[in-house]
């Protein structure tokens, strides 16, 4: 070790030097890296999917335009299962997955490969949002260059939140956005130690995508004027959004399943899938892509078509996206959130123009705008992600106080309705939702190993009362494991407690041996149960005490009291910052 | 100052697997060099202080292996020495013949000495059974040495002495503790001796002082590496 030679050498200082370079400052520096290799892979994928829509465009007037999709879905899967090997989805949920259970590390390769994915699934015609797959390939990016810098799980948390922050920042030019939607959604804490590298890296993300496609608000739009009694009609668009919301959240998940149920093949599910939405958008094209044209021209007060058409569109681009995600399509479900919103809240306004000709309610585009921020924040369940998106893709600030309450009230009801958002739904089934600083992550962190004791007094099942007496006086514990002489078997376990009516008669030392009063139903621990479930055996069984056995032998006890001790521990080493 | 894992690891009290894991998750501050993880002794302080996480101090090992090296029983046998031939025929005459010719330390006052040693038999008997008594004042005497020490002495005639079990005492161990902690974790020792028949037996046969100090040191390494795997041998 160094530490024996008489000077530390040159690289060790080297080391140390690096390493002792402000924590703050250091992930501020790769921050800026992660930033712009984040924003150029949505500038990237913004502009596949361009050029790969300019190539299709002519095919779309064709009758058998509807195997577009159906080919773009397929090839799509065919490249996640068999190329890359990856798992069908739109990414979110494997960057929260990731955050949550594996410090952050995500493969190289899903740093591009959900970019060729949904540039297919898209390009052709399939309904999803470009966003998901950006977020996964920026988190990616994130990921593996902390990984190069050899940074610590925490460390690495904060650069996957960078590379999603900055690819949200980029694709939608909006830094405020990504910034929230990166610590509401991905990593569910704002500490200042990693709100300040995202911040860094959602500007240099939004920078990167200024320089490369301009400075321009996606779904610009021209003023609008509002009253008090539109304020009280956003109330009602707030519950539409909500209801939009949970009936795209559950036709999300029960797509999924049933088609799962239906079809094996992953690519022929796709292609099906695919193929159905083709032929949705024969009849209504609005369905088709990620459909920012149609949001565009509807915040433009210059859609045409009525009620009845614009429902039916909402409705039908709620199904054509369930179709496309569930069936194995890559995509995201921000666009499509913002194109049901638009279209819903266009209906609403239509609505209301119908029931109320002759009051002067504002634009079309003001309902539209605040629909997007309803299904926006109802089905992301996420409020702040809601607001601020929707104030930066439109420039609408003046708007902002419908917006607020909108977006409020539609979070609640969803919640109310679907407790566990689209994203969070298949963690949260599996229990592999650990948001930072509570009971479930501080319990998954602390393994049954590293609680084990293994100051127990091991006993054999024919050691007489008698021989117990000097083993109590040198116990620490007052547990007694008790193995087979032969094979060293655990047998059951001895507490005090049991022996106490015996102890003090010197009748019995003889005549009981350990073997007869052993409790052989004592429930065992295996060193790979989880603790939540060991601390919930211990409450069934009101014990404070368990023994760990790993096939047959005894390893040690753990017990309630060292639980608690950890636990606080662990509390109090989650604080990242100094107090 | 540099620590090792290892020895963070003893500093917290925490199995290796937590701090690998912290180091891991980025919760402990640590350098790593060459592959292997090096903590500063000053920024690893300044963590735990300000999370109020205590360092049981270092020293905490050797302190303990020194306190155990003082409270070896045959240490303190040795240095009590063994008598013979203190002739008496009532508690006060016998302990009066111990204290005067047991070698003891300059800094006793022999006569304070007898004077507790009477008060605490008054208080009760310290004859145990079997022959043997413990005769030890309540408290440390107030110029007591650092080191404890225990004087064996075998009577020429056994005497009465009042004890428990009323059968006359043949030995007596006369101890003399620098501090409560010290003198309790003797006489826990010296009682689990004497429980053993093997031990009484030799007692009886009133041994030379080399074989009863080397049975006594064998039986105590015996009784402190006793664990998991002895048998240990009948008890009263």
């Amino acid at each position: 070790m160094f530490s024996k030679s008489k000077s530390p050498s040159l690289r060790f200082l080297l080391a140390r030097g690096i390493s002792r370079i402000d924590e703050r400052l250091l992930l501020i520096t790769i921050a800026i890296f992660v930033g712009a290799c984040g924003g150029l892979a949505a500038v990237l994928l913004n502009r596949l999917l361009l050029d790969i829509q300019h190539i299709l465009h002519p095919l779309r007037t064709y009758w058998y335009a509807f195997v577009l999709p159906a080919c773009g879905a397929a090839l799509s899967s065919l490249f996640l299962g068999h190329v890359v090997k990856e798992g069908p989805g739109h990414g979110v949920p494997e960057v929260i997955y990731s955050v949550s259970k594996r410090g952050g590390l995500l493969r190289l390769r899903s740093s591009f490969s959900r970019l060729v994915s949904s540039a297919l699934t898209i390009a052709s015609g399939g309904s999803a949002g470009p966003e998901a797959p950006v977020v996964m390939s920026g988190a990616s990016i994130g990921s593996n260059i902390a990984k190069m810098f050899n940074l610590n799980d925490r460390q690495r948390v904060a650069m996957v939140g960078c590379g999603a922050a900055s690819a949200i920042s980029s694709i939608f030019n909006a830094p405020i956005a990504g910034i929230v939607f990166s610590v509401e959604v991905i990593l569910g804490e704002w500490t200042p130690i990693n709100l300040i590298p995202i911040a860094i890296a959602s500007v240099i993300g939004t920078e990167v995508s200024r320089l490369m496609q301009g400075n321009q608000i996606p779904f610009a739009h021209h003023r609008f004027h509002t009253s008090l009694l539109d304020i009280v009609a956003s109330v009602g668009i707030a519950i539409l959004a909500g209801l939009s919301s949970v009936l795209f959240t559950r036709m999300l998940n029960k797509t999924a399943e049933a088609s799962h149920r239906l079809v094996r093949h992953d690519w022929i599910r796709a292609a099906l899938g695919g193929a159905t939405v083709g032929f949705i958008g024969i009849g209504l094209p609005v369905v088709l892509g990620e459909g920012y044209d149609v949001v565009r021209t509807i915040l433009e007060n210059q859609y045409e078509y009525g009620l009845v058409l614009v429902a039916l569109g909402a409705l039908a681009k709620i199904v054509a996206t369930s179709l496309t995600i569930g069936t194995g399509g890559s995509g995201g479900i921000f666009a499509p959130c913002l194109v049901i919103g638009s279209l819903g809240g266009l209906a609403y306004y239509r609505m209301l123009d119908f029931i109320w000709p002759s009051i002067p309610w504002a634009e079309e585009g003001f309902f539209a705008m605040l629909g997007m921020a309803g299904v926006m924040s109802g089905a992301l369940q996420a409020p702040l992600t809601g607001i601020f998106l929707i104030v930066e893709v439109t420039g609408s600030y003046a708007v902002i106080l419908p917006l607020i309450l909108v977006s409020a009230i539609s979070a609640t009801l969803c919640h109310y309705l679907e407790p566990v958002s689209f994203y969070y739904e298949r963690l949260v089934s599996r229990g592999e939702l650990l948001r930072p600083r509570t009971d479930a992550r501080l319990l998954a962190d602390l393994s049954v190993s590293e609680l084990i004791e293994k100051d127990a007094i091991v006993v054999q099942e024919d050691t007489r009362l008698g021989d117990m007496i000097p083993l109590i006086e040198q116990a620490s514990r007052d547990s007694f494991p008790v193995e087979d002489s032969k094979t060293g078997d655990f047998l059951g376990l001895i507490r005090l407690d049991d022996l106490r009516p015996f102890l003090f008669n010197k009748n019995l030392y003889a005549a009981i041996i350990m073997g007869e009063i052993m409790d052989v139903h004592v429930p065992r621990v295996s060193p790979h149960d989880d603790t939540k479930a060991v601390l919930e055996l211990m409450d069934h069984t009101r014990t404070e005490s368990l023994p760990v056995v790993q096939g047959s032998k005894f390893l040690g006890m753990v017990s309630k009291l060292t639980i608690l001790d950890r636990y606080r521990k662990e509390l109090i080493v989650e604080s990242c910052q100094e107090v | 100052m540099h620590l090792t894992i290892e020895e963070v690891s003893s500093l917290l009290n925490l199995p290796l697997g937590t701090v690998q894991r912290w180091i891991r998750q980025g919760k402990i501050p640590v350098y790593s060099f060459e592959g292997e993880y090096v903590f500063l002794e000053k920024d690893l302080r300044k963590w735990a202080k300000s999370r109020h996480i205590v360092l049981s101090s270092k020293s905490t090992g050797t302190a303990d292996q020194n306190s155990k090296q003082k409270c070896r029983l045959v240490a303190a046998l040795q240095r009590g020495g063994v008598l013979r031939g203190v002739a008496g025929d009532d508690i006060s005459s016998i302990l009066k013949g111990l204290v005067e010719s047991a070698p003891l330390d300059h800094a006793i006052d022999r006569d304070e000495l007898f004077i507790r040693l009477i008060e605490r038999e008054e208080l009760s008997t310290t004859g145990i059974g079997r022959g043997i008594a413990i005769p030890h004042p309540r408290s440390p005497l107030e110029n007591a040495p650092a080191e404890p020490c225990i004087t064996t002495c075998f009577l020429d005639r056994p005497v009465d002495y009042g004890a428990i079990d009323r059968l006359p005492v043949f030995v007596l161990f006369l101890m003399l503790s620098p501090s409560p902690d010290i003198h309790l974790m003797l006489l826990a020792k010296l009682s689990h001796l004497l429980r053993r028949p093997s031990f009484l037996d030799l007692l009886k046969s009133r041994p030379s002082d080399e074989k009863l100090l080397s049975i006594a040191d064998e039986m105590e390494t015996e009784m402190d590496t006793a664990h998991r795997s002895s048998k240990p041998e009948d008890v009263f």
